[in-house]
């Protein structure tokens, strides 16, 4: 029987232990999302890798102290520290008297590169487009943003140039499933991308952007 | 459209992709040391743990006395990194011996100067920071001080006077914490001593390093660095790097250095040098006074922690949408936990009154919930069918939430003797 190739598998932490403040759960549960919450926040920060590290240790912080809050029911844990994070990005941000939540950089985007990205299905981007170095950041901000499952299976297959077949082994899954997972982490991929993307020319129009 | 045109798009789509996510990279992963920084974090926040809110006027006594403390830490951190002889043990010894001290401070941010300091500490609780402009040159400062500083602490209670010489204007400020049980006021330790007793407590003599040697106003100093809480921002998770040069000849300290941030997150270095141990310190550096025909402002704070304090009977508090059902009722309320107030006593300016109540779990989980998912709606508490306010949903503690009770028109005082049950003694405060 195949395995469903949903984003369902987040580890497996005891939440009761971790209310408890119990200090094994605690460290399972830090080590299951230390990376994946610091590469969230980098590039939300301009790469200012001190910076990350305060906002990251705020997050953290910050989540175990409200961890009664979080409902597993509800949702997921790598979406609820992203949802603290980003507060914790806004303050930090603002504390170095930034007004907007990106770096300046952002600026140059302008509206002629929103509507190549929103037109992404209609016509192949230019070269030029993916020169520039604020749509590979944008890439890069957007897979930070998607399910643990999915930022895994496109690494792998990207980054890591790995076959269908060994992603498949990893996963435990046959290759079709591989296939699914794969198509469904690039669709993961576009909707946040487009979001992202969406949000920060809205944001440049009213003088904010927060993703 | 049609199918082919479809297709079309779907494949300009599924390049348009695969060229997109070729442009990404492996996300960075958290450095090794960071990770093992905020475990160790990580493990000492307590169950039902929650961030206490510092109100203003304190946290500018606390950044006093923390500036205050850091010198005394690192006269101690000295006398217990050094190789000779010494044992952290003679550091309570050494602290003891210190009750006075004047030194002076200068603040960079990147390359320019942004404060030029000269404080004075008298124990038990006394402090002066004289604020200087920036560029008043180096060497002694012949201009006066733009701003003065003196407060005077003793447990549970802070008095203060913030002075601008060039505008002719004072400010006194009072702050208490009362509490009506064991627990500990929420106000971090103003006691001198105590800081820094506690201070040394959580660095260990072996966190301490040399650093080599310079010379110092032709003086030869041998180095040490640490690292400590940054307690002057109120942010202890954050460390501070400093560095200590002290005579070879003697070992008295000739200058401090430590690097740090501003809360804007600007990289400041701060020089502590010229430092007197035990000098006469005149008691007049530290009179609260306001000359006569200067203009005076006054603000007092009070907070009273309430360790098992609820509603008194009768009293009733409701908590719900505006013109709907509530969502809690009374009974829902499990205590209240702090009041706060803040007055204007030369002022029109109205009493500021605040409550903190604790909710049950699943009380607040669903008014919580219901904000969330309702957010074009108010929430709205229902003090005793009196007044209806607004509540801050997110205290300080994972069940707490906050509103306003000033509309009632009464003190903290009084509020606590008609609606609470607390046996808090105020002796006349």
């Amino acid at each position: 029987m195949v395995k469903r190739t949903t984003a369902q598998s987040e580890p497996e932490i005891d939440f009761r232990r971790l209310r408890r403040r119990d200090k094994e759960e605690v460290g399972r549960w830090f080590d299951a999302y230390s990376d994946p919450v610091y590469g969230f926040i980098f590039y939300r920060v301009g790469r200012d890798a001190d910076l990350a590290g305060d906002v990251a240790q705020e997050t953290f912080v910050s989540a175990l102290e409200t961890i009664e809050r979080f409902n597993p029911r509800r949702g997921e844990m790598f979406p609820w520290l992203t949802y603290i994070a980003r507060n914790c990005i806004r303050k930090a941000l603002r504390r170095r008297g930034r007004d907007e939540a990106l770096p300046d950089f952002w600026n140059a985007v302008d509206h002629e590169l929103a509507r190549a990205i929103m037109g992404m299905g209609s016509h192949i981007f230019p070269e030029e487009l993916l020169a520039q170095k604020e749509i590979a950041e944008l890439v890069r901000m957007a897979l930070t943003n998607l399910p643990l499952r999915y930022q895994t299976a496109l690494r792998r297959c990207y980054f890591e140039e790995l076959s269908l077949h060994e992603i498949a082994a990893m996963e435990g899954i046959n290759q079709g499933a591989a296939k699914v997972l794969l198509h469904r982490a690039k669709l993961a991929f576009r909707a946040a991308f487009e979001t992202i993307s969406a949000s920060i020319f809205k944001g440049q129009g009213e003088g904010k952007a927060t993703p | 459209m049609s199918g082919m045109d479809k297709n079309n798009d779907q494949k300009r789509l599924d390049e348009n992709l695969d060229r997109l996510l070729r442009l990404g990279e492996p996300a960075p992963r958290m450095p090794e040391d960071l990770k093992s920084g905020i475990r160790s974090k990580l493990f000492e926040v307590e169950q039902g743990s929650g961030k206490k809110n510092i109100p203003p006027g304190r946290r500018t006594v606390w950044a006093l006395a923390a500036a205050a403390a850091l010198v005394f830490f690192f006269i101690a951190v000295w006398n217990g990194g050094a190789p000779a002889g010494i044992v952290w043990a003679d550091v309570q010894g050494h602290l003891d011996q210190v009750h006075t001290l004047t030194f002076n401070g200068l603040t960079r941010t990147g390359m320019q100067v942004t404060g030029r300091n000269k404080v004075y500490y008298k124990d038990p609780g006394l402090s002066r920071s004289e604020e200087y402009p920036p560029d008043a040159g180096s060497g002694p400062v012949k201009e006066g001080p733009r701003k003065i500083t003196i407060i005077r602490r003793e447990p549970g209670r802070n008095e203060g006077v913030t002075l601008y010489p060039g505008a002719g204007r004072g400010e006194l400020f009072d702050s208490v914490v009362l509490t009506d049980g064991t627990k500990p006021p929420s106000q971090p330790p103003m006691d001198l001593a105590s800081f820094n007793w506690e201070l040394m407590k959580e660095t260990a003599a072996d966190k301490t390093r040399r650093i080599g040697d310079r010379v110092i106003n032709g003086i030869p100093a041998v180095g040490f660095e640490f690292e400590i809480p940054d307690r002057v921002y109120v942010n202890p998770e954050r460390q501070v790097h400093a560095k200590l040069w002290a005579s070879a000849d003697g070992g008295a300290p000739l200058l401090i250095e430590v690097e740090s941030r501003d809360p804007q997150g600007q990289n400041m270095r701060t020089e502590y040098s010229d430092f007197r141990w035990n000098v006469p310190l005149d008691e007049s550096l530290f009179d609260l006074a306001v000359p006569k025909s200067w203009g005076l402002s006054r603000t007092r704070a009070e907070t009273a922690e309430y360790s098992d304090a609820g509603l008194a009977p009768g009293v009733t508090l409701q908590i719900g949408p505006h013109g709907r059902d509530p969502l809690t009722e009374t009974e829902d309320v499990a205590g209240v936990v702090r009041g706060e107030q803040l007055t204007h006593p030369d002022s029109v300016i109205p009493r500021d009154v605040r409550l903190t109540i604790e909710l049950n779990p699943e009380a607040i989980q669903r008014l919580r919930d219901y904000a969330r998912a309702n957010r074009d709606e108010l929430l709205v508490v229902d003090f005793n069918g009196q007044i209806k306010v607004v509540p801050n949903l997110y205290g300080t503690g994972p069940s707490q939430l906050s509103f306003n009770l000033s509309l009632l028109d009464l003190p903290l005082a009084e509020l606590e003797e008609r609606y609470f049950t607390t046996t808090i003694e105020r002796n006349g405060l």
